[in-house]
């Protein structure tokens, strides 16, 4: 099967940019949870009225999200569209599961937050964007396995070979904070943070950058043999 | 990514719920019209309005294993087993694994959990099954769709045996009724304060339920050597989004709609041809006039047996799908679907559907659905033939 890559964005601490920008993308751990993010009225218009109080991990997905979009000339639109999103992610929203738990302790769960209970959950992200930008195709999030967001892509060309959405977006999520690696979650390792996602397409309107990759079994490669190990692989590389 | 299309059908089941210890003791509970649901004796529930769910009496971890709860349960599931193929691929579809991790880190657990005190991500409860099992730990992912998680893994199980990527995949999920989820619950207003009454006129919300699922699937001829018996085959599936709501469903069911379209394509049959539907029915008030618009938008006025168990086990997140999967199977092989656990008087459009009595038919086709937070939609076509 082939499919083309027409766009993608990312957003981390060392800045953010789309696909078609041609540089490489650093998701690496930093010492700072602030997340270099774009304004959110050069992403969504109309504007996405909560995007200004979501969590990290929300927004970072939002953001990427919106970037990736914008980058193969899929704007917001009145219709429908069957485009699907696949995320993964090593901590999802646990950062929001603490917090949310925080205001069910005050007498005895009568305070707790039915918004924050709502983000609890890692596809919270996907449907927020699935509604602003009305995409109506399948959005899932699985865990992060190996190689960053390559369990994500491998979902997403499978939803596009088995003809249940004409676009997917894959990408990686994360939004845990800078002092977990200590917190007993995985000894030793900073979590990665920050958002990635492509757009892949099957038959892309011509005119716009493309890049073809070829996926045989479970190996996706690119045009001239190279293997993709990871979602950054895909950035940086000259269609 | 082969492109051979195969035959993927459920090779084996298995499930717990409060009703069962297994499928057999869930059916035929739940054939009888019997329920589940009693005060919550887990937590305090003294200071909220909605005070019941669907709890396994006897539930317990054991600390010597470093499980939890959640671990307990599916260790049930997945006891019921026979071996597993070589090379079986798991997927984990659980959705609040990690909340007696977050009660316990946050001093809600008792003192004699410490032992709890590990971080159960999707990864490690996936990682805990393969092991279980004898299987390959980094064989397998997880996958979360809110509500819909392991009907949507059944999809993808279904979608990588006919490909032709694997011959047989588990498709596991567990979610308790913890005080996480129960409170998260009450305070968006989703739970009944009086009785959970899937598509009754007077429902006012859902109760949740302890459950647990494991549903092997695999080729044809895999599933036909394991049953001594024609399985039944998943004939096709759909995972659609309502593109309008993080928590509420579009009123017009349209990600429904779409999902039973897809699914309806694959397996390419017309909608006249599903004999019935075992819904989400989750008992509150809009999931519930969702489902039946969707009906009605593709299936008419044509009666035909609908039916909810979350009434008689409750809502089981993360499971329900797969519980319901395994369910509609049953009522497949004896053409009969269970009372809707709850329903008094049913709603106008869900007269001469829903019944809190057992229902025959006659067909070979059911539909099972499931809906989610953030919109998600996932459709499932069973069929069966001798």
């Amino acid at each position: 099967m082939e499919v083309y890559v027409t766009g993608g964005g990312w957003v981390a601490p060392q800045g953010y940019g789309q696909w078609s920008d041609g540089r490489g993308v650093d998701l690496s751990p930093s010492d700072s949870d602030a997340m270099a993010l774009p304004r959110a009225r050069d992403l969504f218009d109309p504007p996405l009225s909560r995007y200004g109080r979501f969590d990290r991990y929300t927004k970072a997905g939002c953001a990427a999200i919106a970037l990736a979009l914008r980058d193969a000339g899929l704007p917001r639109h009145d219709e429908d569209r069957v485009i699907g999103l696949v995320s993964s992610s090593l901590y999802e929203s646990t950062q929001t599961d603490f917090d949310y738990y925080r205001t069910t302790l005050e007498q005895d769960g009568a305070l707790a937050s039915p918004n924050l209970f709502s983000y609890t959950l890692p596809g919270i992200v996907l449907g927020e964007c699935a509604a602003h930008f009305t995409l109506t195709g399948p959005t899932l999030c699985l865990g992060e396995k190996d190689g960053l967001g390559m369990t994500a892509l491998r979902a997403a060309l499978s939803l596009l070979r088995a003809g249940k959405a004409d676009v997917m977006l894959a990408g990686r999520i994360e939004g845990a904070s800078s002092g977990w690696g200590e917190a007993g979650f995985e000894k030793g390792s900073q979590p990665l943070q920050g958002a990635v996602f492509v757009v892949l397409e099957r038959r892309p309107a011509s005119g716009l950058s493309q890049l073809r990759l070829v996926c045989e079994n479970e190996e996706v490669r690119l045009e001239n043999g190279g293997r993709i190990a990871s979602l950054l692989d895909l950035f940086g590389t000259e269609s | 990514m082969t492109d051979a299309r195969r035959d993927a059908c459920i090779a084996d089941a298995a499930a717990v719920t409060a009703l069962g210890e297994s499928l057999d003791a869930t059916w035929t509970r739940l054939r009888a019209g019997e329920s589940a649901v009693a005060p919550i004796r887990r937590f305090g529930v003294e200071s909220l309005d909605c005070r019941t769910a669907a709890c396994v009496a006897d539930l317990d971890a054991d600390p010597r294993e470093g499980e939890n709860l959640v671990c307990a349960l599916m260790r049930r599931a997945l006891d019921a087993l026979d071996p597993l193929p070589a090379g079986t691929f798991v997927i984990w579809t659980g959705v609040k694994g990690d909340a007696e991790f977050v009660e316990a880190q946050s001093g809600e657990a008792p003192e004699d959990r410490t032992e709890y005190r590990a971080p159960w991500l999707p990864r490690h409860y996936r990682r805990w099954v393969c092991r279980r099992l004898g299987l390959d730990p980094e064989e397998g992912i997880e996958i979360n769709a809110a509500c819909a998680s392991s009907a949507a893994g059944i999809a993808l199980a279904a979608d990588m045996v006919s490909s032709g990527e694997r011959e047989s995949v588990l498709v596991c999920a567990a979610d308790i009724v913890s005080r996480f989820t129960h409170v998260g619950f009450c305070a968006l207003k989703a739970l009944s304060p009086t009785v959970c009454r899937p598509f009754d006129a007077r429902r006012d919300g859902l109760c949740l339920g302890d459950g647990a699922s494991a549903v092997l699937v695999a080729t044809r001829d895999v599933a036909e050597r394991r049953l001594g018996a024609p399985p039944v085959r998943i004939a096709g599936w759909g995972l659609a989004n309502d593109a309008n709501h993080i928590t509420g469903p579009a009123r017009d069911g349209r990600g429904l709609k779409a999902a039973i379209g897809s699914a309806l394509d694959q397996a390419g049959c017309a909608p006249d041809e599903i004999e019935a539907y075992c819904a989400h029915g989750t008992g509150t008030v809009y999931n519930d006039a969702m489902e039946l618009t969707a009906v009605e938008a593709l299936f008419g006025d044509r009666r035909f047996p609908i039916f909810s168990v979350k009434g008689a086990i409750g809502h089981t997140l993360g499971a329900a799908g797969a519980i319901e999967a395994a369910i509609s199977a049953r009522a497949l092989r004896d053409g009969v679907v269970p009372p809707t656990g709850g329903l008094d008087e049913p709603e106008e459009r869900g007269r001469g559907r829903v019944s809190n009595a057992s229902q025959d038919f006659a067909g070979h086709r059911i539909l099972t659905t499931n809906s989610g937070f953030g919109g998600v939609n996932a459709a499932l076509i069973l069929e069966r033939r001798l």
